[in-house]
């Protein structure tokens, strides 16, 4: 398989404050590898590093065994950052072509990518307008199209579900999958374990800039997600109950007494990471 | 190569977007020229306007004398006697528009009405003031017909000339019918003035005079009461035309300055708003996103020097040496691209930068003389002048417009405004955050 991005031992500190702690990891071609972890634990450090933009301290990073700080190795990155990065004073049309032109797209080519990036992040309508008057949501689809926009072998995806709501985001997931079927190899930072559970074929977890795990969703669960909780109700008395055979604990609860109602929570990302840090994912 | 046009492309739309922008850039430079031009401009107010003439009586006659007092009383006139070398020189140096002068004989010529050559004048002008010297002529011809009224108001004078002419006239009226009503005309004419002597009773009709026989064929042609022969003096021209030779180049200045910061300050922008960061995941080098830039802010500035000068020409703002605007304009573009680079590394936030960025431009633009002319300031002042880009490219701009500049002159000037360009860049390159940290 196609070794997309490759990183090993990573360290990078802002001034004093470590960002990230000896992280590794690889994407492969056709594969969405999720980067799930809170509120400061290095994803975007991390994308910074591999569009070239900030210097390892320590370890090394490489997109398609290049280093990203020549240009040439850029080429084939596509990136949509966390913080939206368009011209608010260009219509959505404009910012797509200025920013396909400075990625070698030109003439008929440049246009007809332009059209199919309005029309996969269902822009086409609001092409002419401005960008300042677009919500939020419009503006992250737009901010995602412009990573598509020069088909590159790379997308490096920030939280590009961010503010969108949840009719836009299915769109957006599509197209995220039909970026894996065109065998592109997809990063994909979120905070939300819904998203890496239902997209990503390998979920990294990341918190303080360390590397926690990295395994298929499945495996994740199986290793980290531990037992099952049922929940059953009997009267005014909630019952929690950890289970790795719940039908036959099940039994046991109502042979105690009978139920009113019961519940079955199989282990989630959420879980896994709260057994690997100790905290919810999200606070 | 394109990809340099395309960021240059988009920064000039964007600027085109920014409504106050555009106004700093394109409007106010054009407002101020015009405000300061016509307020400081002695040629507004059209009404009161003068024109400079100098005198020269070469003849000394009194009737010389006479007529240039009554040609200095002539309201529209900023008349003054002069020596012919200094009424030349006047001319020259466009400090008078003409100069009129009596040549000798004057007095003796404008005694006779009727006979001989008529006075001579000679007007003395610039070429580029042709119209003002066509109006003079029309005053001089006027002056000329009023001499000729206040000579009918002495009858005792004019009557023997009358009566000489009569004379010569007499043998041709015998072979030609046709000068019957002439020689009636002026049988009437002897009588009206020997009437309006004995009325102002002055002396009795003077002896009758024989005819010179030299001057018997010498028939009055149409009558001419003021020969003026006019000789054009090309002046060079050591001063401004007008007050907006200086107010268009010192609005410009703002223009310029306008364009710096709002480029330098799109680049801190370009930083906050992330849009730097996806420029720089593009496969591009960073001489080429700076570069863009710069190419726009050049663009700009000479966009706008050029609409300058064209808006100019419709205010009689003209380049003496067109071809010298060559070296000026381009030096220009460079010293303030690489002033809009330094701006664009002299704060971390966008506030900051328009702070520092905006008073350092002013304060150029202050001791470059870009708020008020160098030679109103102190000495001192001046010398601290030559530490602006600004004074340079007013110098420059000046001594294209109506300096006299050569290439000798104005090559070292644009030498310093390229150079100054050239260090600003440096600074601005070597400074220049690509991260975050
Ligand atoms: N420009 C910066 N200067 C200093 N410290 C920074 C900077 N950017 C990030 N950090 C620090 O680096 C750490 C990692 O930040 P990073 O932005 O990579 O986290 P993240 O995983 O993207 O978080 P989020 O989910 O909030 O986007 C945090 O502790 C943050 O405070
Ligand atoms: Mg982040």
């Amino acid at each position: 398989m196609d070794e997309l991005l490759t990183v090993e031992d990573l360290h990078f500190f802002y001034g004093e404050r470590r960002a990230l702690d000896g992280l590794s990891l690889t994407l492969q071609a056709g594969e969405v590898l999720g980067l799930l972890g809170p509120n400061g634990a290095g994803k975007s450090t991390l994308i910074a590093l591999l569009t070239g933009l900030l210097r390892p301290a320590a370890g090394r990073v490489a997109v398609k065994g290049e280093d990203p700080r020549t240009a040439a190795a850029r080429a084939g990155l596509g990136l949509a950052p966390q913080e939206l990065a368009l011209y608010d004073d260009l219509s959505a049309r404009e910012n797509l072509r200025f920013f396909g032109r400075i990625q070698g797209l030109r003439g008929p080519r440049l246009e007809q990518r332009v059209r199919t990036v309005l029309e996969e992040s269902g822009l086409t309508e609001r092409a002419a307008d401005r960008v300042a008057g677009f919500s939020g949501g419009m503006k992250r689809r737009l901010n995602l199209a412009v990573a598509l926009l020069h088909e590159p072998a790379v997308l490096l995806l920030d939280e590009p579900t961010a503010g969108v709501d949840p009719q836009s985001r299915l769109a957006l997931y599509e197209l995220v999958e039909r970026q894996r079927a065109l065998g592109r190899g997809v990063l994909y930072a979120t905070h939300y374990m819904e998203e890496a559970q239902r997209l990503c074929d390998r979920v990294a977890i990341v918190d303080h800039g360390r590397l926690l795990a990295l395994d298929t969703v499945p495996a994740l669960l199986a290793v980290h997600g531990g037992p099952a909780l049922l929940v059953a109700e009997r009267g005014a008395e909630t019952l929690r109950v950890e289970t790795r055979a719940p039908l036959e604990d099940l039994a046991r609860l109502q042979a105690a007494g009978p139920l009113d109602s019961f519940t079955l929570r199989q282990p989630d990302l959420e879980q896994v990471f709260l057994r690997l840090t100790g905290r919810q994912l999200r606070d | 190569m394109g990809t340099l046009f395309a960021i240059a492309g988009k920064d000039l739309r964007l600027l085109l977007r920014d409504r106050a922008g555009l106004f700093f850039t394109f409007g106010f430079p054009f407002l101020y020229a015009l405000f300061f031009g016509a307020i400081f401009s002695p040629d507004g107010d059209e009404a009161n306007r003068r024109i400079p003439l100098r005198l020269v009586d070469l003849d000394g006659s009194p009737a010389a004398a006479a007529f240039l007092d009554s040609l200095a009383a002539r309201p529209g006139l900023d008349a003054r006697r002069d020596s012919l070398a200094g009424a030349e020189s006047a001319v020259r140096r466009g400090r008078a528009t003409a100069a009129l002068i009596l040549q000798p004989g004057f007095g003796r010529k404008s005694e006779r009405l009727f006979s001989g050559d008529p006075p001579e004048v000679e007007l003395l002008c610039d070429p580029a003031r042709r119209a003002e010297a066509g109006l003079l002529q029309g005053l001089l011809m006027e002056q000329g017909f009023r001499r000729l009224e206040t000579r009918f108001q002495q009858p005792g004078r004019l009557l023997p000339e009358v009566r000489a002419w009569r004379d010569s006239l007499a043998p041709h009226a015998a072979l030609d019918p046709s000068l019957g009503p002439l020689t009636r005309w002026t049988g009437e004419l002897e009588r009206f003035l020997i009437h309006q002597a004995r009325v102002d009773s002055l002396a009795a009709a003077a002896p009758v005079t024989q005819a010179d026989p030299t001057r018997t064929g010498g028939l009055p042609a149409g009558f001419e009461p003021l020969r003026v022969r006019t000789r054009e003096l090309a002046a060079q021209r050591v001063g401004p035309q007008s007050y907006f030779e200086i107010s268009f180049p010192q609005g410009l200045i703002w223009g310029l300055i306008s364009v710096a910061a709002s480029f330098g300050l799109s680049l801190v922008v370009e930083r906050k708003e992330g849009t730097l960061r996806r420029l720089r995941a593009a496969p591009l080098r960073r001489r080429q996103i700076l570069g863009g830039k710069a190419l726009a802010c050049g663009l700009a500035v000479l966009g706008l020097m050029v609409a300058m000068l064209i808006f100019g020409l419709f205010f009689g703002v003209r380049a003496e040496r067109p071809e010298l605007l060559l070296a000026v304009l381009p030096a220009t573009a460079l010293a303030f691209t690489g002033l809009m680079l330094l701006v664009s590394v002299l704060g971390k936030t966008e506030r900051a930068a328009a702070g520092i960025g905006w008073s350092l431009l002013m304060l150029l633009a202050m001791i470059g003389g870009g708020m008020v002319p160098l030679f109103y300031m102190p000495e001192w002042m001046r010398v601290l002048g030559h530490a602006s880009p600004v004074k340079w490219a007013i110098l420059a701009f000046e001594g294209a417009l109506w300096r006299g500049f050569g290439w000798a002159e104005l090559l070292p000037i644009c030498g310093i405004l390229t150079a100054f360009g050239a260090g600003c860049a440096l600074i601005g390159l070597k400074a220049f955050r690509w991260s975050e940290t």
